[in-house]
């Protein structure tokens, strides 16, 4: 079993949960702009449902769901620490989050269409 | 209980909330640090066999191999020199991290034509055919299995006592979810260096992030106790003593006889291998159980790898000994009530997990022991608060929270650094060295719990904070000294198990570091910041 789907997983919910928290009130107010709450809110559910998914895909109802709560633990963990001590660093993790995500997400999807591409 | 937030509240829902707060607080309590002793064990015991290997420097590098027919005839050929007569030989195949080396088992066999003890069980080296001898040790298991049997009680108690255990925490897992208002809305809220307030927002903070590891470890916990628990259900079908049959009936693998007293050889293990090799594919086979080998009524129970699948269960083939014939397919659930069993089973013991879903489930127990610390330390720091402000002497009840805090909270973690000391320092030939591993840990937990009811309170955190970090930062240089295979030469050798077993407690080393500069800073005066959230989420938590 290789370790990519579950490496996507937390980097998506790292990004989902630093739009989420950047949506609330208060990080809304400090580090962005209200006008940008509603779509951090709702990018934020959408980064969540893909990690869902893309935990139920790869994993199944079991081994899968155990693996996204997994990572929306470390997530969660790590977001909410950078909130309290360095809520700067939220938009940097926003940012890293959906590029890696994105990228091994993109990986999972090629392998899924031709499975013998070499990686 | 005493409830000064809930004045906000409309009568009939505070009267609800207050009762489910009331609930959770003295739940939590009771059985608190057994619950954190349970998480502590419970954790460590995910690394269990990397633990096991880290305890045993002696042995080689893991000799994973999955071809079924190389390892059984090695094994088989030292159970025929070293087991002659035996009524069951066990051959356990290195096929991952859960059993990193071959091993055989033997038991009833005859000393009188040969046998080198009645029953045995041992590793063995598949390149050279010997014992792989490693020193006494209870490993990682041990510990593991502490999270449940208690180590030293007898198993009628302690079933019980960890029922209890496991229901109370599912009852303070359900009245928590009831009595935090925003769970949603508070979800990233954490407010350090204010008192209460912090050590309320810590605890919530862990319980949520980790809340469906929760369920699921605590539920899965309360199936794994089911059958103590309510025994009248085993009861009713089998008979008041009818527990033996009722396990033999759903665990054990059907169709074994008696032995006939007749002689006949032992089928060849190959054509069996290849039969399951049909059934699973090649590769699945993790042990062969021979029974009355060598006799007309042998069995051969060939078992399943199940170990990438979620549920706990595997199947199982039983042949005819002599003449080789399938007699059962025995599929992995044999009902459905027990596939949804070991699919739970499964999920507690998270045997399935490829490493860094197994570092997950490591972090989340970890968070999870972190939630039971933070509940225990909010029950004594808000009494010593009101204690604090009605400027009396603080009751016994709370004192006594306040010095089992300390000495499990910090006390336990070092005591369980003492373990890993203890197998480094005894001496290798010591008798009885596995017992004493466990005795140190014990003796060591005891001491600290002493230490913390003489010592004041501020002082006795920082101090076994300070001890623990030093213990757990140590243990690298304890292991430099005392084998060949430090940090430095196995993270050369890219010896994954030693570097990750060492840089693991160089991590927890720090990370108490931390907690004794917290405790040894000067504390906030939590009574003034508090009344400026009144009615917030937990504060009515009392």
């Amino acid at each position: 079993m290789t370790a990519v789907p579950l490496l996507a997983q937390c980097l998506l919910s790292l990004a989902a949960f630093s739009c989420l928290c950047l949506a609330t009130p208060r990080n809304a107010r400090q580090l962005s702009h209200p006008r940008w709450r509603a779509p951090l809110y709702w990018g934020g559910w959408l980064l969540l449902g893909t990690a869902a998914i893309t935990a139920v895909t790869t994993g199944g109802w079991g081994p899968g769901l155990a693996a996204l709560f997994g990572a929306l633990t470390l997530a969660a963990f790590i977001v909410i620490g950078l909130a309290t001590y360095r809520p700067g660093g939220l938009v940097h993790l926003l940012v890293a989050g959906m590029i890696g995500g994105a990228w091994l997400l993109g990986k999972l999807l090629l392998s899924a269409a031709a499975p013998d591409f070499p990686y | 209980m005493t409830t000064q937030n809930a004045s906000a509240e409309t009568p009939v829902k505070a009267g609800f909330r207050q009762t489910m707060a009331w609930l959770h607080t003295w739940a939590g309590l009771t059985l608190g640090w057994l619950l954190f002793f349970i998480f502590a064990t419970g954790t460590a015991g995910y690394f269990d066999t990397e633990i096991d290997r880290w305890m045993q420097p002696e042995l080689p590098p893991a000799q994973i191999e999955r071809d079924a027919h190389k390892t059984s005839a090695v094994l088989l050929e030292q159970l025929r020199a070293n087991a002659p007569g035996a009524d069951q030989w066990l051959l356990a195949l290195p096929i991952d991290r859960r059993q990193p080396y071959a091993r055989i088992f033997w038991r009833g066999a005859d000393t009188g034509a040969g046998a080198s003890a009645e029953r045995d069980n041992r590793l063995v080296d598949l390149h050279s055919g010997k014992t792989l001898e490693g020193r006494d040790t209870g490993g990682g298991l041990q510990l593991y299995r502490m999270h449940w049997l208690l180590h030293y009680m007898s198993r009628s108690y302690s079933d019980w006592i960890i029922s209890f255990a496991t229901l109370f925490m599912f009852v303070g897992l359900v009245t928590g979810v009831i009595i935090h208002k925003k769970i949603f809305k508070d979800f990233f809220t954490f407010r350090p260096k204010k008192g209460q307030r912090s050590w309320l927002d810590a605890h919530n903070v862990l319980s949520v992030i980790t809340l469906p590891f929760q369920f699921m470890i605590t539920y899965s916990g309360l199936i794994f106790m089911g059958f103590s628990f309510i025994p009248l259900i085993v009861a009713g079908q089998y008979g008041a003593d009818g527990r033996g049959d009722f396990y033999n009936e759903v665990f054990s693998p059907p169709g074994l006889v008696e032995e006939a007293g007749e002689p006949a050889p032992l089928i060849p293990l190959a054509p069996l291998i290849d039969e399951a090799g049909r059934h699973w594919g090649e590769g699945r086979i993790r042990s062969i159980d021979i029974r009355h080998p060598g006799d007309s009524n042998a069995r051969v129970v060939i078992s399943e790898d199940a170990a990438d699948s979620v549920a706990a269960g595997a199947g199982r083939l039983v042949f005819d000994g002599v003449s080789g014939a399938l007699l059962h397919s025995a599929p992995s659930a044999s009902s459905p009530a027990m596939g949804v069993r070991d699919v739970f089973i499964g999920l507690h013991e998270g045997l399935f997990a490829p490493p860094l879903m197994r570092w997950l489930y490591f972090l989340s127990g970890l968070l999870g022991a972190g939630m039971v610390a933070t509940g225990l330390v909010i029950w004594a720091v808000k009494r010593r608060q009101q204690a604090d402000r009605k400027n009396g002497r603080a009751p016994r009840g709370l004192l006594l929270v306040e010095k089992l805090n300390v000495g499990t909270v910090a006390g336990l973690p070092v005591a369980i650094a003492a373990y890993f000391w203890a197998n480094r320092l005894l001496p290798v030939a010591m008798p009885t060295r596995a017992a004493w591993e466990a005795h140190a840990m014990f003796l060591t937990w005891l001491a600290l719990l002493v230490h913390a009811a003489l010592r004041p309170r501020t002082r006795a955190w920082r101090e076994q904070f300070a001890l623990a970090a030093l213990a757990y930062a140590a243990i690298p240089l304890l292991n430099a000294l005392t084998t060949e295979r430090h940090l430095g030469q196995s993270l050369a050798a890219g010896d994954w198990v030693f570097a990750g077993f060492d840089l693991t407690v160089l991590a927890l080393g720090i990370l108490f570091g931390w907690a004794a500069w917290l405790a040894g800073r000067k504390q906030p005066a939590a009574g003034r910041t508090a009344p400026a959230y009144p009615g917030t989420a937990l504060g009515d938590a009392s």
